[in-house]
C-alpha cells in the first residue's frame, strides 16, 4: 500500500503547490509552521478540495481533478489523528474508539477496542471522559480511534506536541510496528526535527512547496 | 377561575416549541454549517419577527395563510378547511415568533462546536446526518436547550399574532395572554388577576426546571 499525490490548493494569500510519495513505514513531513503541512493532510483526507492534481492510496484514486473523481472523507479509509485529538467529550475512552468502529458488528467492535485499548495501555481508563486522562493517554485513545476499522493510509497531525519524551518514544514505535504489522504509511506531520530524525522517510516543506527530500536510514534509537 | 385558557395556552406553547425546536435547529444547522450566496437574507428573513411587531408578524401570517392567502387558498381548495380561527392558527403564531430564538441560540452553539470533532466523525465513516446526530447536537446541546426553554416562554406570553391569526374567540382560540386582555378590557380585574398569577406561577416553575436541568448538565 502506498501513497501518491499531486496537489495545488489557492486559499487568499497562500499557495500550496505539493507532490509527495510515501511508502509503508513512517513519513514524516517537516517544516515550519504556516508551510502548508496540515492543509496538505486536509487535502489528502478530502476534508478540503484541491484546485487540481491527484490523490491515489493502494492503487484506487481517491481525487482527480481531470477524471472528476472526488471520493468523500467518510469512503477514503483514511484515518486521521487531528492535533488536539478530537476525542468526543460526551462518550468515555471506550465509547470513543467504538465510535470508529462504524460498520463492525457490535460484538467485535467490542472486542476489537478492548484489544486496541490493552495495546496503548489505555484499560484502566476505558471508562473516563476525555477530559478525565492525561494528554499522552487521550492521544493514545485517539490513535485506537482511528486505528480500529484498520485505515488504508493513516495522517497524523503534530501527534507528539502534547508528548513527554518518553510518550515519544512509545509512540513513535506504535506507529512504527502498526505501520509494518498492516502494510500501510503512516504520514506524520511535524516541525520538530527531533520527530523527523526518527523517521523513515522525510518530506521537507516550506512555504506551500517541498523544499528538499532525503531518507534518514539511521535513526538514533 | 376558568381553566379552558391556561389549558389552550399550554397545549399551544408546547406544540409550538416542538415545531419550532425541530425547524429551527434544522435551520440553525444549515446557517451554521453552509455558506452559500444569500445567507445573510435568510438570516435577516429569519430574525424578522424578533424585531417586527407581533401584529405585523401576524398580518403577514394572515397574507400567507388566510382563506385568499398564498398557502392558505391551497389549503382551502385541497382541504376546504382554513386555518384561521382556529387553535392550531395559535400553535403556528407562536411557532413563527418564536422561532428565531431557537434558530439564533442554536446556530450559536452549532457553531462552536469544534471543527476537528465533525471532521473526525467524517474521517471514521460518519455521514453529515450522522454526524449531525451523534456528534453536532450532543455537543451543542446546551445551546439547543437554551433555545427550547427561550422558544417555549415566547410562545407562551405571545399575543399580537396569535390574536391576528387565530383572533380571541372564546372556548377556541382564547389562550391566558388574549383571555387576560379581555378580563381587563371588560373591568373583571379579580378574574384577570387570578389568571396572572396562574400564567406567572406556571412560566416561573417551568423556568426554574428549566434551568436546573440544563445547569445540571454544565461540565
Amino acid at each position: 500500500m502506498s501513497l501518491a499525490t499531486r496537489l495545488q490548493k489557492r486559499v487568499e494569500g497562500f499557495a500550496l503547490d505539493m507532490e509527495l510519495e510515501a511508502a509503508q513505514g513512517l513519513t514524516v513531513l517537516f517544516g515550519p509552521s504556516g508551510a502548508g503541512k496540515s492543509m496538505t493532510l486536509r487535502l489528502i483526507a478530502g476534508l478540503l478540495r484541491p484546485d487540481a492534481g491527484e490523490v491515489t492510496l493502494g492503487g484506487r484514486k481517491l481525487f482527480s481533478s481531470t477524471e472528476h473523481i472526488d471520493i468523500t472523507p467518510q469512503k477514503r479509509n483514511i484515518g486521521y489523528v487531528f492535533q488536539n485529538h478530537a476525542l468526543f467529550p460526551h462518550m468515555t475512552v471506550v465509547e470513543n474508539v467504538i465510535f470508529g468502529a462504524k460498520g463492525l458488528p457490535d460484538a467485535q467492535a467490542r472486542g476489537e477496542a478492548k484489544s486496541l485499548l490493552l495495546q496503548f495501555g489505555l484499560e484502566a481508563h476505558a471508562d473516563k471522559y476525555p477530559r478525565e486522562i492525561s494528554g499522552g493517554e487521550r492521544q493514545r485513545a485517539a490513535f485506537a480511534r482511528a486505528a480500529i476499522r484498520r485505515p488504508a493510509l493513516m495522517l497524523l497531525d503534530e501527534p507528539f506536541s502534547a508528548l513527554d519524551l518518553k510518550n515519544r518514544v512509545m509512540m513513535r514505535g506504535w506507529l512504527r510496528e502498526w505501520s509494518e504489522k498492516f502494510s500501510i504509511p503512516v504520514l506524520c506531520v511535524t516541525h520538530d526535527a527531533q520527530d523527523a530524525a526518527e523517521a523513515d522517510s522525510v518530506i521537507f516543506m516550506e512555504n506551500g512547496r517541498p523544499a528538499q527530500k532525503q531518507d534518514l536510514p539511521v535513526k538514533s534509537i | 377561575m376558568d381553566w379552558f385558557p391556561f389549558l389552550l395556552s399550554l397545549k399551544v406553547a408546547l406544540l409550538a416549541t416542538a415545531i419550532t425546536a425541530a425547524a429551527g435547529g434544522a435551520l440553525a444547522y444549515w446557517l451554521a454549517m453552509s455558506r452559500f450566496k444569500g445567507r445573510a437574507a435568510v438570516e435577516a428573513l429569519v430574525t424578522l419577527p424578533l424585531v417586527l411587531p407581533p401584529t405585523v408578524t401576524g398580518y403577514y401570517l394572515v397574507m400567507l395563510f388566510g382563506r385568499n392567502g398564498f398557502i392558505g387558498a391551497g389549503l382551502y381548495a385541497l382541504t376546504g378547511r382554513t386555518i384561521m380561527f382556529t387553535w392550531w392558527a395559535a400553535v403556528l403564531a407562536s411557532a413563527v415568533v418564536a422561532l428565531p430564538l431557537m434558530v439564533k441560540t442554536s446556530q450559536a452553539a452549532i457553531e462552536g462546536v469544534d471543527r476537528e470533532m465533525i471532521d473526525s466523525a467524517y474521517m471514521l465513516g460518519y455521514s453529515r446526518f450522522e454526524t449531525a446526530l451523534r456528534v453536532i447536537f450532543p455537543l451543542a446541546a446546551r445551546g439547543l436547550a437554551a433555545g427550547i426553554i427561550l422558544s417555549f416562554a415566547r410562545a407562551i406570553g405571545e399575543f399580537g399574532a396569535t390574536l391576528m391569526l387565530a383572533g380571541n374567540i372564546p372556548g377556541r382560540t382564547n389562550t391566558m395572554p388574549l383571555a387576560i386582555y379581555s378580563l381587563a378590557a371588560s373591568g373583571e380585574w379579580g378574574k384577570a388577576q387570578a389568571m396572572v398569577l396562574a400564567l406567572t406561577l406556571s412560566s416561573f416553575v417551568f423556568l426554574y426546571i428549566a434551568n436546573r436541568f440544563v445547569g445540571g448538565r454544565r461540565k
